[in-house]
């Protein structure tokens, strides 16, 4: 299994194809403070107003904040607004 | 572009309550079914934006999850149009509105002549409804080619025409040409000149015929200042034959032209009092109606009319007019001695303005204006200068006999 990640991750590196279509690995992309924009995930695990758990194919991702809202979703990917404080990654 | 879609095929405001709200979201993600503006409320429920078409969908999820769905604002057209089914006569309102939108724009509703000079508008405008074409004529009656061959052959002075229809207008540019109508050589008919004023001459031009006077002479009236036959003679300077010309001169004379004007120092004048009575009318052909506005002796009455056009040429039988009366009071005043002077100097004036404006010049003003206890007296001569002649039959004489040899 760990000899067929490896040679998937040589092929993509050999074929310089981008890594988030290859391998489905997570984007996030924060515009300031108060904007995240979360690609590739797969549900989400919980949602408050001070915290998001999202599941995605590589762990959880955890954005932590105030007032934070989905101002919208689709099946890849969802915009996360509020004041956002912090975020974790876990495997 | 976006919003407008969502406007036009609904939305709902809901707010899900539940354990399973998380559940909830991954299960609509799943499905496809989109949210918009999630946000987590105080009391724990989530509230969203849905499409109608994608809340009919919630079903299956809601019944998985045991959420409850409360509905807590309807936006968008579908549910407008279910909120306005009582207002019938809204829609048929906008119904009536599209339908005279659709009709009144296959017609033609402002006809527009530019270029036009020589020909006035409304004479064109005239013309146009004589053929036919109105305002209110329909855009499949109006052959374009026709109208410009009917104006071009009925205004020979219209050198080209272009009508073309550019919405609910008809534009006519037309261009004119300038005919110059060539006079055609006349015999004239033999004449002399004429003094019809007496006085000084002071300038003679003589194009044709012979002068009788010069300048410096004095003429009366009646006497011949050119004379319209010409004798011709040989080298003993005996008469051979006549020609008879239309004798053509310029002759200015000078001459004193007497002035009297008397002022009376007592005069009426009209002293508005301040008061203005206002009011308008209504005029629909033959039907009128009016309020205030009612004027009486002593009191100036001005009316402005404004007729209503839909466009710039189309005229309705429809205006309107502001009334307005303001009283005045007929006081009898006296003027002073400076006052009447100037007056009397004005008039004066007025009288030389009509002068020249007949083409007299005023060479010297003898006038002296003067004033009593009554009256302000101006009198004087002003001398001037004028144009004069009149033509007048010459006399025709018989041919002198040809002389020969056998006549000495």
């Amino acid at each position: 299994m760990k000899k067929r990640q490896h040679l998937k991750e040589q092929l993509v590196t050999a074929l310089e194809v981008p890594r988030d279509l290859a391998c489905k690995e997570t984007i996030v992309t924060f515009t300031g403070k108060n904007r995240a924009v979360i690609e590739n995930y797969r549900s989400i695990l919980r949602y408050t107003g001070e915290e998001i758990v999202v599941l995605t194919y590589q762990g959880r991702i955890t954005v932590f904040g105030k007032r934070l809202e989905i101002p919208w979703y689709t099946a890849d990917e969802m915009m996360l607004t509020g004041v956002i404080c912090g975020m974790n990654l876990e495997q | 572009m976006e919003r407008l879609l969502r406007f036009l095929s609904g939305y709902v405001k809901i707010r899900i309550q539940g354990e399973q709200g998380e559940r909830f979201l991954n299960l609509c993600r799943s499905r496809g079914i989109t949210m918009r503006g999630l946000a987590r409320g105080e009391d724990g429920s989530l509230v969203c934006f849905l499409s109608v078409r994608h809340f009919f969908l919630l079903s299956s999820i809601h019944k998985k999850t045991k959420v409850q769905i409360h509905i807590l604002e309807k936006h968008g057209l579908p549910f407008f149009f279910v909120r306005s089914k009582k207002r019938k006569a809204f829609f048929l309102g906008i119904l009536l509105c599209l339908l005279l939108l659709f009709i009144c724009s296959g017609r033609i509703w402002n006809i527009h002549v530019e270029g036009n000079v020589q020909n006035s508008t409304p004479e064109i405008l005239e013309f146009l409804g004589q053929q036919g074409i109105s305002h209110g004529i329909r855009k499949s009656r109006i052959n374009c080619g026709e109208i410009a061959a009917s104006v071009r052959q009925n205004y020979p002075e219209i050198t080209w025409v272009s009508a073309r229809i550019e919405g609910t207008r008809l534009i006519l540019t037309v261009e004119e040409g300038i005919f110059v109508q060539e006079k055609e050589e006349e015999q004239p008919e033999p004449c002399s000149i004429v003094a019809d004023e007496g006085g000084t001459i002071i300038k003679m031009v003589t194009r044709a015929g012979i002068p009788q006077m010069k300048p410096g002479d004095v003429c009366k009236e009646g006497d011949i200042l050119v004379l319209g036959r010409l004798d011709l003679r040989n080298d003993s300077q005996e008469i051979v034959r006549y020609e008879y010309v239309h004798a053509d001169a310029d002759v200015y004379i000078k001459r004193n032209l007497s002035y009297y004007a008397e002022l009376p120092m007592e005069y009426e004048t009209e002293v508005p009092l301040g008061k203005e009575n206002k009011g308008g009318y209504l005029k629909a052909g033959d039907w009128y109606f009016q309020w205030g506005g009612q004027g009486g002796d002593g009191q100036h009455r001005i009316v402005e009319e404004y007729p209503l056009r839909i466009t710039e040429n189309f005229v309705l039988p429809v205006s309107v007019g502001k009334i307005s009366v303001k009283a005045y009071e007929k006081q009898k005043k006296t003027y002073t001695e400076k006052e009447a002077k100037a007056e009397a100097f004005r008039e004066l004036q007025e009288y030389e303005e009509k002068l020249m404006e007949k083409g007299l010049q005023i060479s010297a003003n003898n006038v002296k204006i003067e004033v009593d206890h009554k009256t302000c007296v101006s009198s004087g001569t002003l001398e001037i200068i004028e144009k004069i002649g009149r033509d007048t039959p010459v006399e025709v004489l018989e041919q002198p006999a040809e002389r020969t040899t056998e006549d000495d």
